[in-house]
């Protein structure tokens, strides 16, 4: 492939990181397409910076290549790499204005200054700081320093933009603010952005794929819809959002469905996740949005589109804009239906607590995993 | 420039504000720098003023003769025109030798090309004065020499603390940090005097270090006596006091920033010139200001380690006071070099970085 065409892609192949005995991050692959937005989204010390920091060049890996724009740069030291970071703390140089901080990239590789001094502006203008320029770094507000920390960064035109919680520092509502300004600069810079977050809200908001990491491995890349829709792992449905989890055991099925177990004792059958390894036998957790399930009254579901289960209503809970039902299965078992309230009806018509009720979802909607 | 800068960055631009609302507080230290420095300091010149007494002591009676008799032995030299002509020449030649590293450094590092160009033209002064001080025998030599010799001390401590510093503030574990810090500080427990003849003894001509020499089959160095003997043993005495505000001040450098710096395509050259020395400069002002007034006041390190003879100021001093009993002459000369000294520091680094040592 020419190299051209690769410029902005990352390719990690069999990435990993020991410090000592420990694995920060476990033979990674991870292929990032030239001009996307990609968030690296996991807990606390799941090896999110180690992995970033791999690409930038902080971190030699112990393991495996680290390609950049199609070329082999896991010898390459970091400035050299045509890539650029914002860190989490910001990291400006207090010594230096504004301005300096983001001609900083310019200078040291020598452009002639009307040049730096022309892209500098333009550059202040992008994250609307024109008039700061002249100003230190200890004189601008959180929001103001995240900014000359972004424009100090892409001032450089680097194929990638490494950002490592960038946002964390920020209070609830600049971070929001500022997600809608990250993605207007993604747009308008063309740019690969690899974002590393624990903030699942972040992720899905913001990206054209997420790279759920635990562990120092990747549990499941994908658009944010596969990540919510479609977890892969029993690790991914946790850590995205609520979900109902049911212990299962596979019982049969093939190719267009799986029959399972539950430890309820009811059967039911859900479309395979395309994993192979759904045999007879094998113990699955069944995943289901509490969006997803259908509350009514007995016989109320539809048992042609729908998966149904027998229960009784335990608990329902008004929550402003939805209700929140929970329901116990057979066993014991608790599952949750959450609806949104409207026009002042109440969503789950006139069932109370101790009811018996059915629970259902519409075929497909529910995910085995392992 | 950039120092100060940072200073007020940090403080928000407020600093004067603040200095302002902070004026009482500073009274009693004011009250016991005047007790310590300023009475002191106003009764040497006082001194210098009065007519000297047989014996040692002051007549209480005004005159300018030991201003006029600075003057007089200022002037006086046993050197003629040539001596001040092969001093311009040196400086001319050493600027122009070293312009070609240091123009080459600034045009790496991205600076201006008349940095590099200043900097060679203060080593060439450095050296026409450094090569008057050993032609001249007068005060005005004396006067040269203990400035250059402490810069020379200076630049040598700077050369060996920075690394060290580094060393040490880059150990993970604070046992050894405080390990590596009390070795520092060890030699402050021996007395300046006993330390300062262990180097006479290691120098001296039959000393452990001319014995290496000749065993290794080379001959015999006269060490003692020297500018070298006397430098080295001002580097020996100060050292620590670049080391420790050096160390205290690397502590404090934010790794993150040395990385934005690597990141943005600085090579490590440039991180260290553009990040790194602003970051430590504070410490490095204090340490210079120290090591400077330490040696530039030395009296043991010459009078033992230069031979007998009035190498630095404060030998010229001890001639005044302890032998010759001209105590108004000496107070002179203590009065005028304390004044040209603190007119140099402050016209250097004081006007620069005042902010961050008050
Ligand atoms: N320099 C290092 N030396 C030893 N262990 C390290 C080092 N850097 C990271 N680790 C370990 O590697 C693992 C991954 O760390 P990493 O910083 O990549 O996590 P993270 O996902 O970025 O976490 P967080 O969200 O808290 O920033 C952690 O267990 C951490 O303790
Ligand atoms: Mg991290």
């Amino acid at each position: 492939m020419d190299q051209h065409s690769q410029r902005g892609t990352v390719s990690l192949r069999k990435v990993t990181k020991r410090f000592g005995d420990a694995v920060a991050v476990n033979a990674v692959n991870l292929e990032v397409e030239a001009g996307e937005f990609i968030s690296l989204l996991g807990p606390s010390g799941c090896g999110k910076t180690t992995t970033l920091r791999m690409i930038s060049g902080f971190e030699l890996p112990t393991e495996g290549r680290v390609h950049i724009s199609g070329r082999d740069a896991t010898d390459t030291p970091p400035h050299l790499r045509t890539v650029n970071s914002v860190f989490q703390s910001y990291a400006l140089f207090g010594h230096m204005t504004v301005a300096e901080n983001v001609a900083f990239g310019l200078r040291v590789k020598r452009r002639d200054k009307p040049t730096i001094e022309r892209k500098v502006q333009e550059t202040l203008d992008l994250v609307q700081l024109s008039d700061f320029g002249s100003r230190f770094p200890g004189q601008l507000s959180g929001g103001q320093q995240q900014r000359v920390a972004l424009a100090r960064a892409v001032i450089n035109e680097p194929d990638v933009l490494l950002l490592d919680e960038p946002l964390s520092a920020l209070d609830l509502k600049l971070r929001q603010a500022m997600r809608y300004e990250l993605t207007r600069l993604h747009d308008e810079l063309a740019m690969t952005f690899v974002f590393v977050t624990h903030d699942q809200t972040e992720a899905i908001t913001m990206s054209d794929r997420i790279a759920v990491m635990d562990q120092g491995e990747i549990h499941q890349l994908g658009t944010p819809v596969d990540i919510y829709e479609r977890p892969a792992t029993r690790f991914v449905a946790e850590f995205i959002g609520e979900v109902n989890m049911l212990e299962a055991t596979v019982v049969g099925g093939d190719g267009t469905r799986t029959e399972v177990l539950l430890s309820s004792g009811d059967r039911l059958t859900c479309a395979p996740v395309g994993d192979s390894r759904l045999t007879p036998g094998v113990s699955v957790v069944l995943t289901v949005r509490p969006q997803r399930v259908l509350l009514t009254p007995e016989g109320g579901i539809d048992s042609q589109e729908h998966a149904s289960l027998r229960g009784e209503l335990r608990e329902l809970l008004f929550l402003g804009d939805s209700t929140r039902g929970t329901v116990g299965l057979a066993d014991g078992t608790e599952l949750v239906a959450v609806r949104h309230n409207e026009d002042g009806t109440h969503p789950f018509g006139t069932l109370r607590p101790g009811d018996r009720v059915d629970v259902g979802w519409r075929h497909g909607t529910a995910c085995l995993v392992q | 420039m950039m120092a100060a800068r940072a200073a007020r960055a940090a403080s928000g631009g407020s600093g004067t504000a603040l200095r302002r609302s902070a004026a009482p507080l500073l009274a009693p230290g004011l009250l016991w720098i005047s007790v310590v420095y300023v009475i002191p300091g106003a009764l040497i010149l006082v001194y210098s003023f009065l007519t000297p007494k047989l014996g040692g002591g002051v007549v209480w009676q005004a005159t300018l003769d030991s201003w006029e008799e600075i003057v007089a032995r200022g002037r006086r030299s046993d050197a003629g025109w040539g001596t001040v002509g092969a001093a311009a020449l040196r400086g001319i030649a050493t600027a122009a030798v070293a312009a070609v590293p240091t123009v080459a450094a600034a045009r790496y590092l991205g600076r201006r090309i008349s940095r590099g160009l200043g900097f060679a033209a203060l080593l060439g002064a450095l050296a026409a004065v450094n090569h008057l001080a050993s032609a001249y025998n007068n005060y005005t030599a004396v006067f040269a020499r203990s400035v250059v010799w402490s810069l020379w001390a200076t630049v040598v401590c700077i050369c060996l603390a920075l690394p060290l510093a580094v060393f040490i503030s880059s150990r993970s574990s604070p046992v050894t940090k405080n390990a590596l810090l009390i070795a520092v500080m060890v030699s402050f427990w021996t007395s300046m005097l006993v330390r300062t003849y262990a180097i006479r003894f290691l120098l001296a001509n039959t000393g452990p270090l001319n014995n290496l020499i000749e065993a290794l089959g080379l001959d015999r160095v006269v060490f003692l006596n020297t500018r070298f003997a006397v430098i080295l043993g001002l580097v020996y005495t100060a050292l620590p006091f670049m080391i420790l505000p050096l160390y205290a001040a690397t502590e404090r450098v934010e790794r993150a920033q040395m990385e934005a710096a690597r990141d943005l395509g600085a090579r490590p050259p440039q991180v260290f010139a553009d990040v790194f020395v602003p970051m430590v400069r504070p410490g490095l002002t204090v340490g210079v200001v120290m090591v400077f007034v330490l040696s530039v006041s030395q009296y043991l390190v010459p009078t033992l380690l230069g031979g007998g003879k009035t190498n630095m100021i404060a030998n010229l001093l001890e001639l005044q006071f302890g032998e010759a009993f001209n105590w108004p002459l000496g107070a002179a000369v203590a009065a005028l070099f304390s004044v040209v000294t603190f007119a140099g520091l402050y016209l250097t680094v004081g006007r620069r970085d005042q902010e961050e040592l008050l």
